[in-house]
């Protein structure tokens, strides 16, 4: 029995795969630009059906219950699928929206480059859905292999080469611990379903084997979100991909892995979050302090940002590893406030990486030597910067205070010394981040202009899909600043999944 | 039905399938270890799928779903593998450090 | 409500605007109330319009800039009077924003507002007149600065941030405000970013101000969850009732707020920034150590007073407090005795003031220390500006270079010379009430429960009273008097700005005639008009004993200053001339002082309190800034080369050095070999199984 409107929104990215596939096929290489505006078109015209879906009984569409469970209980459309497939679709548009400029320039296989992005968002898609074990693996699979391609783009580039070789390795080894750890959770339980696993699972939490299959698949989500210690290839990988691709990888991907974590943890493990609690604490402080010493001493922008995404993985994680301590309201703030992180997070992150593909078409390298005086020759990108930046870093009135505000709401509401030593340490760590986003940005004001920069077409325009995507991340990350409840509402709406656990 | 052997040995080849991909250094032989670890996956579900008895018999199609995904990888990584050979002459993965700290 | 406002909260979500009028004077003071708003909106929006169309105009948007302070300091005096003729506490809350029923807390609530009582009128006339001159006066500093514009810019935003501190009904506001402060603090402080040292002075100042900051943010946080609300006087309310949730967790919040004043307020160990943040422009500095800036941390406790005063809260802070002021006031002005740099003098001295200022207030002397502040604005600010004056007329800050400028500067020396006394406490000058009154009020502590901590910071800051004037007579002495020993033709400043000189040096001299005990209590009134006032807040009676002992050592100071440094002033006989024991028959700590002077100047092996005094202050508090991380690595270092700062980016690593370190460490597991990558993973994924069983 299919809901077609439910599964609509997948239904239309499928048919826009097919179509970018034929538009691939028919257009001329110096069209090849079309392929990416059929992804975008296709993705947004996906996002309708969202909104149909969310708003439905308001719109007078359907009554009754907004969740639509299908498949035997495998593939759910609740309001926080709906919000995860939002993210995700914006995410893909305004990848797509990075990358047309950028690889039209490198002028090979763009049509493939654009289906391969449509690909990977399919299955992030298709994941947000996913309640049981086969389906959150096959979303998964389905997000990193395109995006494997897609970090070697460059053919001809070692770097790029290595970027896919480390990114593909190590995802496949992740994938197979995760299965591992799947196959354990399904012989011990008999289920498939996390609904299934969570009936059968309270008596198991002594059992040393289901320790081991729950602490293998957090491993497994624990590389796509590059927590510490499973991060080492995300640096990088971001490095040597094309800029677009990384930033793809840095939220997309990411919030993906995300998807897949607090899934797995909130319906499949609740009844034995005293194993995944203290891990995930474990992981939110090491990812923290790892992520962001280490940026402190990075020299290439990109590289940066790697490091920085690692610290705000755990950042997004802080507030549900406390999750073994909560009650039940508590587990519900937790899971709010890593929703909107979040939320916010890919918005901003999406500028940075927006803004360093920008600026490095001026300066032709993504160094921060490079990038000295910046303000003096190309001020706009330089003020983009900096909103960016300082909103990673969670300097008010930029978004990023906001997700950094509910993220300590939510750990210091918990109990006990756990919650507030790592209230303490994600302080600390907000207060060393500061002193590389600063860097960057004193670099770009403050700082003489070196001879070898900026290139002589310095001042040829930015691409204009880039600077839509500029325009839509940075208005996001500015005016979420003032007014939190843009982003805190789906933040909000998606709790619905932690009252259902 | 006694489940034991199989777990074990699904944990051996998974042991042993660790143990090529930290230490091989050619990249061909670093993904059959991985390939190796996924086959002792598919041993584990194949076996829990008999012994869990399910009507759906989930173990046996996750199984199915992993040959399929895993033979996908594969191409994926047999493509960049072939690009590294193409761009260095060497399928050496302890060779590529370019990016580090 | 105004129609304006009245649009903006049509215009936000659940837009409600709530009037708390607790003293509601009516009439035409109500309505300047109710309209009090404009006061740190006005000076923003010139920021923009400057930012936008200055360029344009005939100053260059300066006029812009003096336009809304001047508009600031006629309402402030405006509401000043109103005040005066009948108290008023008001506060005024829009709301911007809620996001309803958090789980488990409440609703956040996210509101704008202004709060119109005696302690923000105070400030407002404070941040409103100060700046009326300073900004008067930067004018003429600035001529012919190539971001002429752009400073008045920040300049604006500097007094607009501190304004939007002062008049937050609630601690979100107040962080805005806090940061708007600290962000364009650090622009003004590297206005000239060309070179590297202002580039290292406006971060460090950055830095340690947000490395402070999170003990403000963790104070807020606590109030607010606790208390469910993070307007001041829901906090205060629930102080006032003795909150048993509240009480529990008061200390720490009350300590996590005292943390974020120590940094805005320049208190050991935080008060490192200060004296590097003189690489700004004179103006900035005038601005910041009078009227912005380092007085927030100081009006912070002054806000939440009541939290420090009621007992079962944070009453048990108030000795850290009291501790950390007397601290920071004698250890501070013995620095500003080796220093040759006018504007680090000065730095120094307002270290050494704002001590005062906090030892007062952890003392419970609620009212003396706010008189200080406010007194000391008006004197220090002159300072600044004359200092700045000299500076301009002879291209350098360094007083070995100076000399005999009386004859040059007679309008700098004459208003230097005023601040100069004022500064030093003497009869009847501004300074002379408001640090009696702090004397007083801690003689008060000590007698009423403040034990042994408020006798010793009795004695610091009577002791404190001999430096403050010995290090002013040594600055006016050095710069004024003797021959000239500078390069080229000092000249008087332009008209533009010496008036400004005259105009605050008139404010330092009446300024302490509004709390003359006994005969006037109109600034003890002023404080009192607000809602939530606390405990004892000492108009205390002008203690004569005290009085005629802090004049004595002022005058003992100033004696001192005269016998070493007047006439004669070329550096390297001065130097040998404090070889001779002249002090030793005058005060019996001469041998202290002496060689406090030659060691902190010259350096040799003795001495080993002002070698302490100085290692401490460059080497230990330095480091406490920049030693997250690797501990061990950063004391070897200072041990063996302290002074070797080449090779280090300050400007950028200031909190990274010591993490810095760490990060260099922790990089190194970035080898880049995907097989180790591997393994950490693998490795990871087994020590958390293992882990979990055997301690889970």
């Amino acid at each position: 029995m299919f809901d077609y409107h439910a599964l609509a929104p997948e239904l239309i990215v499928g048919g826009t795969l097919m179509a970018a596939l034929l538009a691939d096929l028919v257009l001329p290489e110096e069209r090849k630009y079309l392929v990416g505006v059929v992804g975008i078109v296709g993705l947004v015209a996906a996002l309708f059906p969202l909104l149909t879906l969310g708003f439905c009984e308001d719109l007078g569409f359907c009554s009754g219950a907004t969740e639509r469970v299908m498949f035997g209980g495998s593939y759910v459309v609740d309001d926080f699928a709906l919000v995860m497939k939002g993210l995700f679709l914006v995410t893909g548009v305004i990848s797509i929206l990075m990358s047309v400029g950028y690889i039209e320039s490198e002028r090979y296989y763009q049509g493939e480059f654009y289906w391969l992005i449509v690909a990977s968002v399919t299955g992030a898609v298709v994941m947000a859905s996913s309640r049981d074990l086969i389906t959150v693996f096959i979303g998964l699979e389905l997000v990193s292999g395109p995006a494997f391609l897609l970090a070697g783009w460059r053919k001809g580039d070692v770097r790029s080469n290595e970027a896919a070789l480390k990114f593909f390795l190590i995802g496949v080894l992740s994938a197979a611990i995760l299965l591992f750890g799947m196959s354990l959770v399904y012989g011990l339980t008999g289920e498939i379903t996390f609904e299934g696993i969570r009936a059968a699972s309270a008596t198991l939490a002594d059992e040393p084997a289901f320790v081991m299959g729950v602490i293998f698949v957090l491993v497994g989500f624990g590389f796509k979100i590059s927590a510490v210690p499973f991060h080492f290839w995300a640096p990088d990988t971001y490095q040597g991909a094309p800029t677009p691709v990384a930033a793809y990888l840095s939220v997309g991907s990411k919030a993906a892995g995300f998807v897949g974590l607090l899934t797995v943890c909130y319906l499949a493990f609740s009844e034995v979050a005293s194993i995944w609690g203290p891990a995930l604490w474990l992981l939110a402080a090491l990812s923290m302090t790892i992520g962001n010493l280490t940026a402190l001493k990075q020299t290439n922008i990109v590289r940066l940002l790697g490091f920085s995404s690692v610290a705000h993985a755990g950042f997004v994680l802080v507030p549900f590893a406390m999750a073994a301590s909560y009650d039940a309201e508590g587990l519900q703030s937790a899971f709010f406030a890593s929703i909107t992180y979040l939320l916010v997070y890919a918005f901003m992150n999406l500028g940075a990486f927006a803004v360093v593909i920008a600026v490095a078409a001026k300066t032709g390298s993504a160094e921060l030597d490079d990038w000295a005086g910046l303000s003096r020759y190309a001020p706009v990108p330089a003020v983009l910067l900096a909103v960016f930046f300082f909103s990673l870093a969670g300097i008010p009135p930029l978004a990023g205070w906001f997700a950094k505000l509910v993220m300590f709401r939510a750990v210091l509401g918990g109990t006990g010394a756990w919650g507030a030593a790592l209230a303490v340490i994600a302080a600390v760590n907000a207060v060393i981040a500061l002193a590389y986003y600063a860097r960057v940005v004193k670099t770009a004001f403050m700082d003489p202009v070196p001879a070898t920069v900026p290139l002589a077409d310095a001042g040829a325009p930015i691409a204009p899909a880039l600077v839509l995507a500029l325009g839509v991340t940075a208005a996001v990350v500015v005016v979420a600043g003032f007014y939190p409840p843009i982003l805190s509402f789906f933040g909000d709406a998606a709790r619905a999944l932690a009252f259902g656990g | 039905m006694i489940v034991n052997q199989f777990l074990v040995l699904g944990a051996l080849l998974f042991s042993i399938g660790v143990y090529g991909v930290l230490v091989r250094r050619n990249a061909v032989l670093v993904l059959l270890s991985i390939e190796l670890m996924l086959a002792a996956v598919n041993i584990n579900l194949v076996a829990f799928g008999a012994f869990v008895d399910d009507a759906a018999a989930a173990g046996q199609v996750f199984a199915l779903f992993v040959i399929t995904v895993a033979a996908a990888e594969v191409g994926i990584g047999l493509a960049i593998v072939v690009l590294i050979f193409r761009n260095r002459s060497s399928a050496n993965v302890d060779e590529l450090d370019l990016m580090k700290w | 409500m105004t129609p304006l406002l009245h649009l903006f909260a049509l215009a936000s979500e659940g837009g409600e605007h709530g009037l708390d009028v607790v003293t509601d004077p009516g009439g035409f003071a109500g309505l300047l109330a109710s309209w009090a708003w404009l006061i740190p909106v006005v000076p923003l929006v010139a920021t923009f319009a400057i930012v936008l169309v200055g360029k344009r105009l005939p100053w260059k948007g300066w006029e812009l800039a003096e336009g809304s302070i001047a508009f600031v300091a006629v309402y402030a005096v405006a509401l000043l009077i109103a005040n005066w003729q009948a108290p008023m506490a008001v506060e005024h809350h829009v709301t911007l924003s809620r996001i309803d029923s958090l789980p488990g807390l409440g609703d956040l609530v996210l509101e704008w507002g202004w709060v119109v009582d005696g302690l923000s009128i105070m400030m407002f006339t404070v941040v409103g007149v100060v700046g009326f001159f300073v900004f008067t006066y930067a004018k003429g500093y600035m001529e012919g600065d190539v971001r002429f514009t752009f400073f008045f810019a920040s300049f604006s935003l500097f007094a607009g941030g501190m304004l939007v501190l002062v008049a937050a009904p609630n601690l979100i506001q107040l962080i805005v405000g806090w940061e708007l402060v600290g962000v364009a603090s650090y622009l003004l402080i590297g206005h000239w970013w060309e070179d590297h040292d202002n580039n290292a002075a406006a971060i460090k100042a950055f830095i340690t101000n947000k490395v402070a900051d999170v003990g403000l943010f963790v104070g807020v946080i606590i109030l607010g969850i606790t208390v469910g609300s993070f307007r001041i006087s829901d906090v205060l309310d629930a102080v006032a009732h003795g909150d048993s949730a509240v009480a529990q967790v008061a200390f720490w919040a009350g300590l996590a707020l005292f943390i974020g004043a120590m940094g805005k307020s320049a208190q050991m160990p935080f008060h490192v920034w200060l004296p590097d943040a003189m690489a700004g422009p004179t103006p900035v500095s005038s601005l910041m150590h009078a009227a912005t800036m380092v007085t927030a941390g100081v009006y912070l406790v002054g806000r939440m007073f009541p939290l420090y005063q009621t007992p079962g809260m944070a009453d048990d802070v108030k000795i850290i407090i009291v501790l950390v002021g007397g601290a920071t006031l004698l250890l501070t002005g013995l620095i500003a005795l080796v220093q040759d740099d006018i504007k680090k003098v000065l730095a120094y001295s307002t270290l050494s003031q704002l001590g005062y200022m906090t030892a007062a207030m952890g003392a419970g002397a609620y009212t003396a220390g706010l008189f200080h502040l406010f007194t000391h604005a008006f004197f220090k600010g002159l300072l600044f500006l004359a200092a700045g004056s000299v500076i301009h007329g002879v291209h350098s800050n360094d007083m070995s270079d100076m000399g005999g400028l009386r004859r040059f500067m007679p309008s700098t020396y004459r208003t230097f010379v005023i601040g100069s006394l004022a500064l030093a406490g003497i009869f009847p000058l501004a300074g002379f009430w408001s640090k009696d009154e702090i004397l007083a009020s801690l003689s008060h502590d000590a007698g009423a429960g403040g034990g042994a901590a408020a006798t010793l910071v009795l004695w610091l800051a009577i002791l404190g009273a001999f430096v403050t004037a010995f290090y002013m007579a040594r600055a006016v002495y050095l710069t004024f008097f003797g021959e000239y020993k500078g390069e080229g033709h000092p000249h008087e400043s332009p008209r533009v700005m010496t008036w400004p000189l005259w105009g605050l040096a008139g404010l330092a001299v009446v300024a302490g005639f509004v709390n003359m005990p006994g005969l006037t209590s109109s600034f003890t009134d002023w404080l009192a008009s607000r809602v939530h006032v606390m405990g004892d807040h000492h108009a205390t009676a002008l203690n004569w004993g005290l009085a005629v002992l802090g004049t004595a050592m002022a005058l003992g100071g100033i004696a001192a200053g005269t016998r070493l440094f007047h006439r004669d002033a070329a550096t390297q006989q001065e130097r040998d001339r404090l070889r001779i024991p002249v002090l030793y028959p005058l005060l019996e700590q001469k041998y202290y002082f002496d060689h406090l002077y030659m060691n902190g100047v010259v350096g040799p092996i003795k001495g080993p309190i002002a070698r302490f005094v100085v290692w401490t202050n460059q080497v230990v508090l330095d480091g406490v800034v920049h030693a997250f991380g690797a501990a061990a690595r950063l004391a070897s270092r200072f041990v063996y080369g302290w002074a070797d700062q080449r090779g280090i980016d300050l400007a950028i690593n200031a909190a990274a050095a010591g993490t810095g370190e760490a990060g260099s460490v922790v990089r190194r597991a970035q080898t880049g070999k995907v097989q180790q990558y591997a393994g950490a993973l693998f490795a990871g994924a087994v020590l958390l199984v293992v882990g979990f069983l055997i301690f889970g």
